[in-house]
C-alpha cells in the first residue's frame, strides 16, 4: 500500500535521497526525517528494547526517545528529529555497543544575545519577531527541523508550496514565520536546549556545535507534548500520538498506515481524522471521551462562535465531513487497548462511564494498523522548573502552571513564559501572548514604539477572545480524567525502563508515598525521556492513593541534560572560545 | 505502613526514636529491630530521598585522592589516619550485607583502582599505599602491564594504579529501603512526611513534637544527614554538621566496559558501571545552589568531571549522558564522622558520616545499635565521638 499521500497545495519532494536501511539500498524523498523516510518504506519498527520488543514513532517530536535508531554508526539517534541524508546508513534494532560517535569534533560557540527565545511555535515566533524588530539582538532556538512548532508545523524542505491552495493553518504559520525571518532575529534550528545554569547560561547543541548562550532575558515558549495514557499495546509500533501522525501527514506527506483509529479528548483528533480522510487514508473510527455536543452545549458553542467563528465553522465542517464519509465518531468512548504481533493490528474501543472506566459489554474490536491517541497535553516546563520559576498545580487540568504577570513575566525577573508551556491555552492565545511578552521585553528596554503599543493593545483584546474561546472549548470537551482506567497490572507505564503499573502500585502500597521515592525504587522515569510520560502519571497515582496534595515538588525534579547528550559533547562545552568573544 | 494521612492520637512511646530515613536511619532501625527494642523512624520527606538515594553507590576503602601525599598536605594526611581504619571496616561490612538482609541491594565487590597517567602520580600512589598498609588496609600497586591485564579499558596513557580488593558498589536507589523493609517486617515503625518540630529532654528520656504528633523515647538517634546540625540544635547541642552539594551523572546502558570502581590520581573521579550497564560518574564535584536553596548542577563541574572520565576511559566518550543530579551530603567541621552518645545528654546519639555516608552508613548504624544495646561498639568509635568538639 502506498505510504505517500497528497496534501493540498504541497508538491511531492522534488528529489530523492539514496541511503541504506538495515544494509539494504533504499530511497526516500529529500527533506524527510529519518522516521518519515522509514514510514515511506513502510518500516515502523525503530529501536528494540532490552526485553526484545520493537518500538516505533510515538511522540514524533523528540520527547519519547522510542524512535531512536543507529545512524552512520552512532547509536540511539532520534529518527523523528534527524533529516535523512544521501548515503546515510540507518540501522534499527538493539543499540550496538560498537556504535560510536563519529570522531568529528563538536565545535563550541558562545553567544551573548540580548534575548534568547526558546521555541519556534506561535508564541516564540511572535515574541522573537517584535523584539528583533525593535532592534534588540535575539536568538531563537528550536529543536525541530522547521519553524512553526507543533501547531503550525510546516512542510519539510524540498517541496513546492502553492500558497493559495494550502489550508489556512499552514498559511497563518507561514505569515508568522515570514515576519520572524524578516525581523533580523538569529535562528538556530534543529538545536536542543539541554541545560540551564542560572538564568544567564543556557547550553544547547545541534549536530555539530555546542552553544553556550548568555542572554540578558529569556523567553520560554517551549510548548507542550501529549499526555501519556498507558493501556495494553500502547508501546507497539503503529501506536502513536495524534500529533505524531499529524506531523507525518502535514510535514512529510506520509502515512504510517491505511486503517487508522483515533482516540482521546479534544479537537485535534477530529482535525487529524479529517486531514487523514482528505489524504485518502481510511479512518476506521474516532473515539471521543467527551459527550456528543448537542443542545446541552449551546452556551459553550455560543461563546466559541462569538470569539472564534472561523474555528467553530471548521469544527462543524469537520464533523459533517466525517459523517458524509461514513467515519463513525464514538462519543463517551475510547480506545482501551491495542494488539498485534510486531505492530498494531487491532484496536479495542469501549464506552466509558463518568469515571472514565470502560463499560463492560460495550467493547468493540476494530481492525486497524495505526492507533492515534490525543488525551490532552502536558506543558514542557523543564527549563522553567530548573530555573526555579514558581509553579502551582491546576487540579482540573492536572498540570503545573507557572506564576506569571499579565505580560507573561515569571517569578524570575528576566524570564518570560509564554504559550502552551504556560498553561495550555491554545495556539491563538499563544501567538498573542508571545507578542504581549515581546512588547513587554521591548518596553523594559525603553524602546516601545507607538506602532508596537497599538499592536500590543490589539493582542491583549485578541488574547482575551482566544481565552474565552478556549475555556468554552474545554467545557465542551470536558470529560473524565484518564489515569489507570485502561491499564492492567502488566501494562508498561514507564516506556523507557519498562516499569509496569503493577510494580508502581506495589511500591506505593508497600513502601513509599512520593513520586520521587517511587522513581528511585522502581526506576520509572530514569530512562532517556526522563519521565515525560510516566512522571505526570505517577504524580497523580501517588496523590490519589495517598490522598496527597500535589505541588511543584511532587513532580520528578527536571534533570540536566534535558535530552540525552554525548558525554564528549558535555565534556567539551564552552572550552575553546573565551567568554563574550562572539557577540551577536 | 503509617503515612501522612494518619495522625497520632496521644504520644507514641518507643524505646528508640530515629530522626531521618536515609541509609543510616534505616540501617539502625534494622539492627535494633532484630532485638526486642521498639523503634520508630521519623522522616521529613520520604525514605531514601536525600543523599542516601542520590549518591553514586560507591563502597570506598582506599584513600581516593593520593595527591595529599605530595608533601604539601601534611594536615590532610594526618586527617586520613583514622579514616583509613573506619572505611576499611565499613567497606567489609558490605560484603555480607545482601545475604544478611535477604534483599537485593546489588552489591558487587569489584575492587577499586586509583589510576595514574603521569609518573608523579605513581610516586604519591606508592606513599599512599605504604600509609594504608601501616593501618591494616592492603592495597596493591599495579604497574602498566598489570593494569592493562586487569583493566584493558583504560587509556593507553595509564601508567599504573593502586588496587584495593575490598571495594565495590551497590545500588543506592534500593539499599536504604531494603533495610527499612526488613526492619518493618521485624516490627520497626516508619513515619514518613513527618517533620520534627521540637525535641526536648524529659526527666526520663526525650519528647519529640512532629507534624504528625508526639513521640516519647528513652533514646533519640540523630541520623538526619545534612540536617543533623539543625536537629541537634533543637536540644541546644551545637554540632559542626552542614550540608554540601555534589553532583553525579549517569549514562545510558552500555555493554560491559568498566569492571572496577575507578578513581583518578590526578583529579576527582569515581566511575563505575552498574548492573544494568550504565556508567555512574561522580567523584565529589561541587553542585551549586539555585533559587529556593535548591541544589543545582554546575556547568563547570559537569564538564570537568566528564572530561576526566573520557581522559581515563576513552570509550566512554561515545555514550550519552541521560541525567545529572545534585545531592546534599553532610560535612563535618573536621571531616571526620561524628558517631556516638553526647556525654551531657545521656540517651542522645548522633550518627553522621560525612561525604562517604553511603559506605559508612551501615557501620555507623551497627555501631550505634551496639552502643545502645551493649554500651560499647565492636569497632572502636572513640576517635569519632561527638564529645571531641565540646565539653558537653
Amino acid at each position: 500500500m502506498p505510504s505517500r499521500v497528497k496534501i493540498e497545495g504541497i508538491s511531492a519532494p522534488g528529489t530523492q535521497v539514496a541511503f541504506k536501511l538495515a544494509g539494504n539500498a533504499a530511497r526516500a524523498g529529500a527533506g524527510q526525517s529519518v522516521a518519515a523516510a522509514m514510514v515511506e518504506l513502510c518500516e515502523l519498527a525503530c529501536r528494540t528494547t532490552p526485553q526484545g520488543e520493537p518500538r516505533g514513532i510515538f511522540c514524533g517530536m523528540g520527547v519519547c526517545q522510542d524512535c531512536v535508531v543507529e545512524i552512520d554508526g552512532v547509536g540511539r539517534r532520534r529518527s523523528c528529529m534527524t533529516k535523512v541524508a544521501e548515503d546515510m546508513a540507518i540501522r534499527q534494532g538493539s543499540p550496538r555497543a560498537a556504535a560510536v560517535l563519529s570522531e568529528a569534533k563538536m565545535a563550541s560557540q558562545r553567544l551573548a544575545p540580548k534575548v534568547l527565545v526558546v521555541g519556534g511555535g506561535p508564541a516564540g515566533l511572535s515574541a522573537a519577531s517584535v523584539i528583533a524588530e525593535s532592534g534588540l539582538s535575539v536568538v531563537l532556538v528550536d529543536e525541530r527541523l522547521t519553524l512553526g512548532g507543533q501547531f503550525y508545523k510546516q512542510p519539510a524542505d524540498g517541496r513546492e508550496v502553492n500558497e493559495a491552495a494550502i489550508d489556512h493553518q499552514f498559511q497563518s504559520g507561514r505569515r508568522l514565520i515570514r515576519r520572524f525571518e524578516a525581523s533580523g532575529a538569529t535562528y538556530l534550528g534543529g538545536t536542543t536546549v539541554w541545560g540551564v545554569f542560572g538564568a544567564t547560561q543556557v547550553a544547547a547543541s545541534d549536530e555539530h556545535t555546542n552553544f553556550l548562550i548568555e542572554p540578558s532575558t529569556i523567553v520560554l515558549a517551549t510548548g507542550a507534548y501529549e499526555r501519556g495514557v498507558p493501556m495494553p499495546g500502547w508501546t507497539l509500533p503503529g501506536f502513536m500520538t495524534t500529533g505524531a501522525m499529524q506531523t507525518l501527514l502535514r510535514s512529510y506527506q506520509v502515512t504510517p498506515g491505511q486503517r487508522v483509529v483515533l482516540s482521546g479528548n479534544g479537537p485535534l483528533n477530529l482535525q487529524v481524522a479529517v486531514e487523514l480522510t482528505r489524504a485518502g487514508v481510511h479512518v476506521v473510527g474516532l473515539a471521543e471521551l467527551a459527550r456528543k455536543p448537542g443542545p446541552w452545549a449551546w452556551r459553550q458553542l455560543l461563546t466559541m462562535g462569538v470569539n472564534a467563528p472561523q474555528l467553530v465553522a471548521d469544527g462543524l465542517r469537520h464533523v459533517n465531513e466525517l459523517k458524509q464519509l461514513g467515519v463513525p465518531i464514538f462519543y463517551e468512548s475510547a480506545v482501551i487497548s491495542a494488539r498485534g504481533r510486531t505492530s498494531v493490528e487491532v484496536a479495542k474501543i469501549a464506552q466509558v462511564d463518568s469515571d472514565g472506566r470502560p463499560i463492560s459489554g460495550t467493547e468493540k474490536e476494530l481492525t486497524a494498523d495505526v492507533v492515534c491517541i490525543g488525551f490532552g497535553f502536558v506543558p514542557s516546563n523543564e527549563i522553567a522548573r530548573t530555573l526555579g520559576c514558581n509553579h502551582h498545580y491546576d487540579p482540573v487540568r492536572r498540570i503545573l502552571v507557572p506564576e506569571r504577570s499579565e505580560t507573561g513575566k515569571s517569578s524570575i525577573d528576566n524570564v518570560w513564559i509564554v504559550g502552551d508551556c504556560a498553561g495550555l491555552s491554545g495556539a491563538r492565545s499563544a501567538e498573542q501572548g508571545g507578542l504581549i511578552a515581546g512588547a513587554a521585553v521591548v518596553e523594559e528596554q525603553g524602546q516601545l514604539t507607538q506602532k508596537l503599543r497599538i499592536e500590543r493593545d490589539r493582542a491583549v483584546i485578541l488574547r482575551r477572545q482566544a481565552l474565552r474561546f478556549q475555556s468554552a472549548l474545554w467545557s465542551l470537551y470536558s470529560a473524565p480524567a484518564i489515569l489507570d482506567q485502561f491499564a492492567e497490572a502488566e501494562t508498561l507505564v514507564c516506556r523507557c525502563e519498562a516499569v509496569t503499573l503493577g510494580s508502581l502500585n506495589q511500591a506505593i502500597a508497600e513502601e513509599l508515598d512520593t513520586a520521587g521515592a517511587v522513581k528511585r525504587m522502581t526506576r520509572a522515569g530514569m530512562g532517556p525521556c526522563q519521565g515525560r510520560y510516566c512522571g505526570p502519571f505517577i504524580v497523580d497515582l501517588v496523590a490519589r492513593e495517598r490522598h496527597g496534595v500535589v505541588d511543584e515538588l511532587s513532580y520528578f525534579a527536571p534533570r540536566v541534560p534535558f535530552r540525552p547528550q554525548p558525554l564528549s559533547a558535555l565534556a567539551g562545552i564552552a572550552k575553546e572560545t573565551p567568554k563574550s568573544q562572539e557577540r551577536i | 505502613m503509617d503515612r501522612h494521612d494518619s495522625v497520632l492520637v496521644g504520644a507514641m512511646k518507643v524505646d528508640v526514636l530515629i530522626i531521618g530515613g536515609g541509609i543510616t536511619g534505616c540501617a539502625l532501625a534494622y539492627y535494633l529491630s532484630k532485638t526486642t527494642t521498639s523503634v520508630a523512624v521519623v522522616e521529613k520527606f520520604d525514605l531514601n530521598t536525600r543523599a542516601s538515594g542520590a549518591n553514586a553507590g560507591s563502597v570506598h576503602a582506599q584513600i581516593m585522592n593520593p595527591q595529599i601525599f605530595d608533601g604539601e598536605h601534611g594536615e590532610d594526611v594526618a586527617k586520613a589516619d583514622p579514616l583509613v581504619r573506619i572505611l576499611a571496616s565499613a567497606a567489609r561490612l558490605w560484603h555480607d550485607l545482601e545475604s544478611e538482609l535477604g534483599e537485593t541491594i546489588e552489591f558487587t565487590r569489584t575492587g577499586g583502582l586509583v589510576v595514574a597517567d603521569r609518573p608523579d602520580q605513581m610516586k604519591v600512589i606508592e606513599k599512599k599505599v605504604a600509609f594504608e598498609a601501616e593501618r591494616g588496609l592492603h592495597v596493591d600497586i599495579l604497574d602498566r602491564a598489570a593494569l592493562r591485564d586487569a583493566a584493558p579499558y583504560f587509556s593507553e596513557h595509564a601508567l599504573g594504579a593502586a588496587y584495593c580488593s575490598i571495594e565495590g558498589n551497590a545500588n543506592s536507589l534500593v539499599v536504604a529501603t531494603a533495610f527499612a523493609r526488613v526492619a518493618r517486617r521485624n516490627g520497626a515503625i516508619f513515619h514518613t512526611a513527618t517533620e520534627l518540630l521540637s525535641l526536648e529532654r524529659k526527666e526520663r528520656g526525650y519528647k519529640a513534637r512532629t507534624s504528625r504528633g508526639d513521640y516519647e523515647a528513652q533514646i533519640v538517634v540523630n541520623c538526619a544527614g545534612a540536617e543533623a546540625g539543625a536537629v541537634s540544635q533543637l536540644l541546644g547541642i551545637t554540632m559542626p554538621i552542614t550540608g554540601v552539594a555534589y553532583q553525579v551523572s549517569v549514562s545510558e546502558p552500555a555493554e560491559p566496559l568498566v569492571r572496577h570502581l575507578v578513581y583518578y590520581a590526578g583529579g576527582n573521579l569515581t566511575l563505575k558501571q552498574t548492573a544494568r550497564g550504565a556508567l555512574l560518574i561522580g567523584g565529589g564535584w561541587s553542585a551549586g545552589f539555585g533559587l529556593h536553596d535548591r541544589p543545582q548542577i554546575l556547568l563547570e563541574s559537569l564538564r570537568d568531571n566528564l572530561a576526566i572520565c573520557q581522559r581515563i576511559v576513552p570509550q566512554s566518550r561515545a555514550l550519552r549522558i541521560v541525567r545529572s543530579w545534585p545531592g546534599i551530603v553532610n560535612h563535618t567541621g573536621d571531616t571526620w564522622p561524628i558517631i556516638g552518645e553526647v556525654r551531657s545528654m545521656p540517651g542522645y546519639f548522633i550518627g553522621a558520616f560525612p561525604h562517604m555516608g553511603f559506605t559508612g552508613g551501615p557501620l555507623t548504624a551497627k555501631s550505634i545499635s551496639e552502643m545502645i544495646l551493649h554500651g560499647r561498639s565492636e569497632f572502636d568509635m572513640s576517635t569519632f565521638s561527638p564529645n571531641r568538639f565540646h565539653n558537653y
